[in-house]
């Protein structure tokens, strides 16, 4: 079902482009009752999301769509990522955990994209189908 | 981005000048550092003053840098802002494996002393 209010952005598939989302979603969120304090971390997991689907679904390459939409419909927001790439070839039932922090041996150089996703949003479901890979993030915004 | 080199006290200090440390715009910031740290500098202090926003690709870059100065050095941030802060702390990155300082001179001052107590 969509969303009582909802926007749908594109951009190209450059990481030059994700600070457009970025300042977008900040911009809107700032203007939406909410949580103000999580803004700039929705802000950061949404990039981290857009940043996948350019990286690892396009591999870097330009000129191919990505596609933002926001809504909010009964005190939750929903954001979900789309792209037209390769998508992720599995994608974990359950996201990774951002380990505790007191030891660096246990901290991954790379693989945080999802674990902040997941530590920022309350429920991510991804789905492949069709051509067309979607992430859709949701938590409580009211 | 232009990036900032300068020593205080002993300690390097790393200072990138653009708004955001991320995907599209850490690789000069990366580059430097890693010549800093493979000139055998262990004691950095990164002055993120000007960084408005960093995402995982920065914070990667971090640490990688911790990693190479593990156990005979020390990496500390200064001036992050609130959304920095924010990366830090979801990441539990503020928990003690990165100092974190309000202003530079603070860091400095702290590296020194762990520096002198070595």
């Amino acid at each position: 079902m969509t969303p009582s209010k909802a926007l749908l952005m594109t951009i190209d598939s450059s990481l030059d482009n994700v600070s457009l989302i970025g300042n977008a979603v900040r911009g809107i969120l700032e203007n939406e009752p909410g949580p103000g304090h999580d803004i700039p971390l929705v802000e950061l997991a949404v990039c981290e999301a857009v940043n996948n689907a350019i990286i690892h679904s396009y591999g870097q390459k330009e000129g191919f769509p990505v596609e933002v939409s926001l809504g909010f419909d009964a005190g939750r927001l929903t954001v979900s990522v789309a792209d037209l790439g390769r998508g992720f070839e599995t994608f974990p039932e359950t996201l990774p955990r951002v380990p505790d922090g007191k030891d660096l041996k246990d901290m991954p150089i790379g693989g945080w994209g999802l674990r902040i996703i997941g530590e920022v949003m309350e429920d991510v479901r991804y789905s492949k189908g069709s051509g067309r890979n979607v992430l859709v993030m949701s938590r409580a915004w009211a | 981005m232009t990036v900032v080199e300068s020593v205080i006290s002993g300690v390097t200090v790393l200072a990138p000048l653009g708004a955001r440390l991320d995907a599209a715009g850490c690789g000069e910031f990366r580059r430097r550092l890693e010549q800093v740290l493979a000139r055998g500098q262990k004691l950095v202090v990164l002055d993120l003053g000007a960084v408005a926003f960093m995402d995982s690709t920065g914070l990667a870059v971090i640490l990688a840098a911790l990693r190479t100065v593990a156990g005979a050095g020390r990496i500390a941030c200064a001036g992050v802002s609130p959304q920095v802060a924010k990366l830090f702390k979801v990441t539990k990155l503020d928990k003690g494996l990165l100092g974190l300082h309000a202003t530079v001179d603070q860091a400095v001052d702290a590296l020194g002393r762990m520096q002198g107590a070595r």
